[in-house]
C-alpha cells in the first residue's frame, strides 16, 4: 500500500485516497471531438514516470497532482508550474 | 507417560501438564511444547501421509519450513484450523490434532496403494493421465481426483475465531529475535541519543530468542541462553522498543509497509498488523536444507538443526540410534554434542565419499544403506538420521519487493544483498553462521539503519565479511554430495512429492525455466512455500540443464511467506461490519411507523409502511394510490446536496450541466443533466438559485459522492481561476417530500411564513423561510408526477417535521410511502433512475431529453456528444411498453424481439427492459425499455421475451410517460 504525500496532511496511507486517473492534457471544452477523443481515449503506458491525480477523500478533500514511477512507485515532486494542472 | 522426554533440561514447564488428543487418543505434554515436540515426546513419529503417493511422513524440522507434519487442529472450544504444521502449533490444553491425507487412518491408509502406480503420477500427470476416453472426465476422473486431491479439510461452519486489525508506525522494524535481532535491538536502544527512535521487534515464535533457545553456543563469552535472558531484561527497561512474540511478518509492501499476523493468547484469535517503518531490519535467520537420496522421506529422517532443537529446547529424544549425514563439520560437532547429552547412541557418521543409497523401515526408519567410494555397501541399523546440506537465508520479505537473490554455488544458498531499498539484512539472513558474528552483524546493521533514519552519514561502518554460509568450513559441500543416486524415489520437494525424476522429466519436456518447472511439477508450492526444497531444486535444475546456477535465478517471491488465514486478513470487517450502514434523519420515526427498511447502497432506506397484516404488494398499492388521490410523504434525505457560492458560480454550473441555465432567477430551479466527458449521461438533479451568486444543486442518491468528487476536481484542478466555493450539505438537511393533489393544502397547514398559492409559488421554484418556526427550504419539484414539495429542514428537526406532517395531514389522509412506491410512481411517470435508464451508455437524446441539451454553449461532454457513434440510427431509445391484451404481466428484465421465443431458439434482441411494474393507478402492467430507434416506433407491436421465465408477451410501443403527459398535475 502506497504512502501518498498530501500537501496539506503530509504522507498518508493510500486507503485515505481515491485514485483520480492520469493527469491528462485536457482540451478546451469546445475543442473538436477528434481532439477530445485523442486526449481522453488514447493513452501511453510508459515504463517510468507518469503524472496522475489523487483525491484525499477521507482527509482534506484536496485534489493533488503527483508524479509516480510505475515500476518503483516512487513519488517525485512537481514544479509549481507543472502542478498547475 | 512421555517415553521420550529427558528428566531435565529444555525450556518447558514440567509442572504444567497439558493434555491433548492426536487421532482420537489422549497424550500429555508440557507447557512450552510445540505440538511436534509433544508428539515426539510421546514416541509418535508417523504424523501424516504425503499428498500424492500417501507415503508415511514424520517430522523433518522444528519450524515454519516443515513440509511433512501437516495436521488439522481443533482447540478446546472446537475451533478448527486445517493445514497446520505440527511444528508451528503451540501446545495448548485440550488441543485435538488429526493427521492429514489419510483414510481410514494414518497407519492404515488406503491411498498408500497409489505408490504402486507411481509411474502414472509423474510430473504433469494431471495434464496427461486423465485425457482418454473424453467422456470419462466428468463421469469418473474428476470425481476420483476430487476425492484424492487437496490437503486438509475445510470447515463448513461459521468461523468462530475473532479477528482484528491494527496499525502501527515505527522508525526501525526488526524482524526476528535471534542473536542478530536481539543484537540489533540492543544496539538500537543503547545510545541515549536514540531515545526518540521508535523500534518494534517481531518474533514469529511465541518465545523470543531464536536459535539461542536451542543452540549450545556462546555469545559475548557466556552461554547463548544466558545472553538472551540478559538481552531481554535490558530491552524490557527501554520505553522506545516494543517486542511482539507470536507475530509472523508475512509480507513487505510498498513504501515501508509490513503486514504481520499476531496470534493472541489461546491461538484462535489473531490480529492483523499493518506496520509502516522507515527502515526494516531482517534478522530472520536461515533454513537448513535436507539431503536428497533415495527414499529420503521416512519418519526418523530429520534436519540436524531440528534434532538439536528438540533435544535442547524441548528435552525430547527424537531417536535411540543416530546416523549423521551432515556436510558441515562445525554443525556435525554441535549435533554430536547434542546427541551425546541426550544419551543417543551415534552409530555412524557419513564420511566424505560415502553415499546413502536406500533407507528401510515400514512406518519408521529402521536402517540406512550406504555405499563408499569403492562401491562397497553396508546397511546401518538406526532410527534417527540427522541430515544437513547447508543453510539458506530467510530473505523472503526482501525478495517480495523484487530484489534479486544471488545463488552462491559454494554455499548452495540464495544470498540477499546487505541492503535493498529500506530493507537491511543481518546475521544468518545474509549468510553468516556463527552466533557471535550474527550478533555483531545485527548490531552494526542496526547502527547503519538508525544513521539512515536520522539521515546522518555513517562513517563507513564495516560489515563483517560473509565468511561462510554455515555449511562451509574446511570441507565445502560439492553439489554431488547433496544428491545420492540409487533405486527408489529421491524427493526434492517433500510436501508436493516431487522427485528428482520429476524435475528431469519436466526439463526434458521443455519446462527448463524455474518458473515453468515450478508450475509443471508443483515444486515449492504449498504451505511450506518450498522453504526446504527450493535450493535443492535449483541445484538439481543446474545439474540437469547444465546452466550456471546464477543464470537460473529463482521464482518470484510473493506474500505471504508462510500461510495466513483469509479470516485474519479480512479482520472484523464481516457481515454488518463490512461497510457502514447509513440511516436517514427520519429513521427512528419511521421505525415507530412500523416501516420495513431495505438497504440501498450505503443507506438503510424506508421500503414500505405496512398497516396491520398487509402484504408488501398491498402496502405498495395503497401508498401509490394515496399519492395519486390525496397526499403521501417520502424521505428524500439521501439525495446529494451541494451548496455553490461565488462570483463565478453560474459560470461553473453552466460548464458542468448541459442545460441552458441563462434564464434562471432567484427563487427558481431547473431540472438539469450532467454528462461525462465522453458525452454519456452521468447524473440528473436540480439546480436552484437561492440568492445572488448562491446556488444549491441536488444529485441522485447513487451518484452523490461521485458528483461531489467530480465537481471538486473541476473546481480545484481544471478551473482554479473560477471564483466558486463548494460545500457538501447532503447530511445537513433532512428532506421530506409531500406529494399528491392535497400537497399544497398540507403545506399551507404547516404554517409557512411564505405564500404557497400556485401563482406565488409555482412549479420549479424554491422558497426559504420557516414552517411553524422551523427553518426550511421548500422545493416545488416532483419525482412522482403529482403536485409535490420537497421540504428541507436542518437534520435535527427531521422528527419535528415528520410529526407535524403526519398531524397536519390527518384530514387529507396523509400516507407515508417508501422506496417501492416511489419507484412505481416514477415508472408510471417515466422519470429516470440511475442504474436503470441512466446506465452509463445512454445520452440525453436516447432518453428523450435531447431538447434539454443546450446548443449555444460548451460544457463537459458537449464535444464528444457530437461524435458519430452517438448520432447513429439504431441507438437504444427510451420507450414505454404496455401489453396488447391489456392484462398480461410483462415479465421483468425481458428482451424486446420481433417474435415469440421457444426454448432452444435463438432470437435477435432489439432492446431490453429497464423497469417493469404492475401499475396500481392504471390497473395494468407497464414497462420502460431501451429499444432500437424506439422513438420512431410508437404503435409498433413487439414481443417482450424472457427466457428466464419462459414467457413471451406481446407489447405495444409508446411514450415512456404513462401518467399526465402534459404535466398539468405537477402544477396542481
Amino acid at each position: 500500500m502506497l504512502l501518498i504525500p498530501c500537501p496539506n496532511c503530509g504522507e498518508r496511507d493510500e486507503s485515505e485516497f481515491d485514485y483520480g486517473g492520469r493527469a491528462l492534457a485536457y482540451p478546451v471544452l469546445d475543442a473538436s471531438p477528434g481532439q477530445w477523443h485523442e486526449a481522453l481515449h488514447l493513452r501511453t503506458n510508459p515504463l517510468g514516470d507518469i503524472d496522475e491525480y489523487w483525491y484525499h477523500s477521507s482527509g482534506c478533500e484536496c485534489w493533488i497532482r503527483l508524479r509516480r514511477n510505475l515500476s518503483t512507485h516512487k513519488f517525485s515532486r512537481l514544479t509549481s508550474d507543472e502542478s498547475n494542472t | 507417560m512421555q517415553k521420550r522426554r529427558l528428566a531435565s533440561g529444555g525450556i518447558i514447564d514440567r509442572d504444567e501438564k497439558l493434555y491433548f488428543g492426536f487421532n482420537g487418543r489422549q497424550y500429555e505434554g508440557y507447557a512450552g511444547d510445540s505440538l511436534a515436540s509433544a508428539l515426539l515426546a510421546n514416541d509418535l513419529s508417523l504424523i501424516a501421509r504425503s499428498i500424492r503417493y500417501h507415503r508415511p511422513r514424520g517430522i523433518l524440522s522444528a519450524g515454519l519450513e516443515e513440509p511433512n507434519a501437516l495436521v488439522n487442529c481443533a482447540d478446546q472450544h472446537g475451533v478448527f484450523v486445517p493445514n497446520l504444521k505440527a511444528t508451528e502449533v503451540k501446545l495448548t490444553q485440550g488441543l485435538e490434532a488429526r493427521s492429514q491425507n489419510c483414510w481410514p487412518d494414518v497407519t492404515l491408509d488406503i491411498g498408500a496403494l497409489l505408490q504402486r502406480v507411481s509411474a502414472l503420477l509423474s510430473a504433469g500427470f494431471y495434464y496427461k493421465t486423465f485425457m482418454w476416453p473424453q467422456q470419462w472426465w466428468h463421469r469418473v476422473y474428476e470425481k476420483l481426483i476430487r476425492r484424492a486431491a487437496g490437503q486438509g479439510r475445510v470447515s463448513t461452519g461459521t468461523d468462530l475465531k475473532r479477528y482484528d486489525r491494527r496499525n502501527a508506525h515505527c522508525d526501525l522494524l526488526i524482524i526476528g529475535s535471534g542473536p542478530a535481532g536481539l543484537g540489533a535491538a540492543l544496539a538500537a536502544v543503547a545510545p541515549a541519543t536514540n531515545a526518540e527512535i521508535s523500534i518494534m521487534l517481531l518474533e514469529q515464535d511465541h518465545v523470543a530468542g531464536g536459535s539461542t533457545l536451542w543452540e549450545r553456543c556462546e555469545i559475548d563469552a557466556m552461554p547463548a541462553r544466558q545472553w538472551r535472558e540478559q538481552a531481554l531484561a535490558s530491552l524490557a527497561q527501554k520505553p522506545n522498543i516494543r517486542i511482539m512474540c507470536g507475530t509472523l511478518a508475512f509480507g513487505q509492501y510498498d513504501h515501508g509497509q509490513v503486514r504481520a499476523i499476531q496470534r493472541v493468547a489461546a491461538s484462535v484469535d489473531s490480529i492483523s498488523w499493518q506496520i509502516r517503518a522507515k527502515r526494516l531490519l531482517l534478522a530472520t535467520g536461515a533454513t537448513e536444507n535436507p539431503l536428497v537420496f533415495p527414499t529420503n522421506d521416512r519418519p526418523g529422517i530429520m534436519l540436524a538443526s531440528a534434532v538439536r532443537h528438540y533435544i535442547h529446547r524441548y528435552a525430547v529424544v527424537p531417536g535411540r540410534r543416530a546416523l549423521l549425514a551432515i556436510t558441515d563439520a562445525d554443525e556435525a560437532g554441535l549435533t554430536h554434542e547434542a546427541l551425546e547429552s541426550a544419551g543417543i547412541e551415534i552409530v555412524a557418521t557419513l564420511q566424505p565419499g560415502e553415499h546413502i543409497v536406500a533407507t528401510y523401515g515400514l512406518q519408521h526408519l529402521s536402517a540406512v544403506g550406504v555405499i563408499n567410494k569403492s562401491g562397497q555397501g553396508r546397511r546401518i541399523r538406526c532410527d534417527l538420521l540427522c541430515v544437513s546440506a547447508g543453510w539458506n537465508p530467510n530473505a523472503q520479505l526482501l525478495a517480495q519487493l523484487g530484489a534479486q537473490l544471488d545463488f552462491e554455488p559454494s554455499t548452495g544458498s540464495l544470498l540477499p544483498p546487505a541492503q535493498a531499498g529500506i530493507t537491511l539484512t543481518s546475521g544468518a539472513c545474509r549468510g553468516l553462521s556463527a552466533m557471535q558474528d550474527c550478533m555483531l552483524d545485527g548490531r552494526l546493521q542496526a547502527q547503519q539503519a538508525i544513521a539512515q533514519i536520522k539521515q546522518q552519514t555513517v562513517a563507513d561502518i564495516e560489515l563483517p565479511e560473509i565468511v561462510r554460509c554455515a555449511s562451509v568450513t574446511s570441507s565445502k559441500p560439492v553439489l554431488s554430495d547433496v544428491f545420492h543416486d540409487g533405486r527408489g524415489q529421491a524427493f526434492v520437494d517433500l510436501q508436493n512429492d516431487v522427485t528428482r525424476a520429476d524435475l528431469e522429466q519436466a526439463v526434458s519436456e521443455g519446462y527448463d525455466h524455474v518458473e515453468l518447472a515450478k508450475r509443471y511439477t508443483t515444486t515449492g508450492m504449498g504451505t511450506d512455500q518450498g522453504k526446504t526444497s527450493w535450493v535443492n531444486a535449483i541445484r538439481e535444475m543446474t545439474r540437469i540443464t547444465g546452466q550456471e546456477s546464477s543464470m537460473l535465478g529463482h521464482t518470484t517471491f510473493r506474500p505471504p511467506c508462510s500461510p495466513v488465514s483469509i479470516g485474519a486478513l479480512v479482520g472484523a470487517d464481516v457481515n454488518r461490519h463490512m461497510a457502514p450502514l447509513r440511516q436517514t434523519p427520519f429513521h427512528r420515526d419511521f421505525a415507530d411507523s412500523a416501516c420495513v427498511f431495505q438497504t440501498s447502497g450505503d443507506w438503510l432506506y424506508s421500503r414500505y409502511f405496512p398497516l396491520a397484516d398487509e402484504s408488501m404488494e398491498q402496502a405498495i398499492r395503497r401508498e401509490v394510490l394515496a399519492v395519486r388521490s390525496t397526499v403521501g410523504c417520502v424521505d428524500m434525505s439521501t439525495l446529494g446536496k451541494i451548496d455553490i457560492k461565488g462570483g463565478d458560480a453560474l459560470e461553473f454550473l453552466t460548464r458542468i450541466y448541459c442545460n441552458n441555465l441563462d434564464g434562471l432567477e432567484q427563487g427558481r430551479l431547473r431540472y438539469a443533466l450532467m454528462l461525462r466527458e465522453d458525452g454519456i449521461l452521468f447524473d440528473d438533479g436540480t439546480v436552484s438559485q437561492l440568492g445572488p451568486q448562491h446556488y444549491l444543486v441536488t444529485t441522485t442518491t447513487a451518484n452523490s459522492a461521485a458528483v461531489w468528487r467530480s465537481m471538486n476536481k473541476l473546481a480545484q484542478l481544471r478551473w482554479p481561476s473560477l471564483d466558486v466555493q463548494l460545500t457538501s450539505v447532503s447530511d445537513h438537511w433532512a428532506s421530506l417530500a409531500i406529494a399528491g393533489p392535497k400537497a399544497r393544502a398540507l403545506l399551507a397547514a404547516l404554517n409557512p411564513d411564505f405564500d404557497v398559492e400556485r401563482e406565488h409559488f409555482p412549479y420549479a421554484s424554491v422558497r426559504q423561510g420557516s414552517l411553524g418556526g422551523i427553518d426550511c427550504r421548500v422545493f416545488s419539484v416532483s419525482f412522482s408526477g403529482e403536485l409535490s414539495y420537497e421540504i428541507n429542514v436542518p437534520a435535527g428537526f427531521a422528527s419535528a417535521l415528520y410529526q407535524r406532517v403526519l398531524e397536519g395531514g390527518v384530514e387529507f389522509g396523509i400516507t407515508p410511502y417508501g422506496l417501492e412506491a416511489l419507484d412505481v410512481l416514477r415508472i408510471e411517470k417515466g422519470h429516470l433512475s440511475v442504474g436503470s435508464e441512466i446506465d452509463g451508455r445512454t445520452t440525453p437524446a436516447d432518453l428523450g431529453l435531447g431538447k434539454l441539451v443546450s446548443t449555444r454553449k460548451a460544457f463537459i461532454g458537449s464535444s464528444l456528444l457530437q461524435r458519430p457513434a452517438l448520432q447513429q440510427a439504431g441507438r437504444l431509445q427510451l420507450v414505454g411498453l404496455t401489453a396488447t391484451d391489456g392484462q398480461s404481466q410483462i415479465p421483468p428484465a425481458a428482451h424486446i424481439c420481433e417474435q415469440t421465443w421457444q426454448p432452444g431458439q435463438s432470437l435477435r434482441s432489439q432492446g431490453k427492459m429497464s423497469a417493469a411494474v404492475s401499475s396500481p393507478t392504471l390497473g395494468y402492467s407497464i414497462a420502460l425499455a431501451l429499444l432500437e430507434n424506439g422513438q420512431q416506433r410508437w404503435g409498433e407491436k413487439l414481443w417482450a421475451v424472457s427466457p428466464l421465465t419462459r414467457q413471451s408477451v406481446e407489447v405495444v410501443v409508446g411514450a415512456s410517460c404513462f401518467i399526465d403527459p402534459d404535466g398539468s398535475r405537477v402544477r396542481g
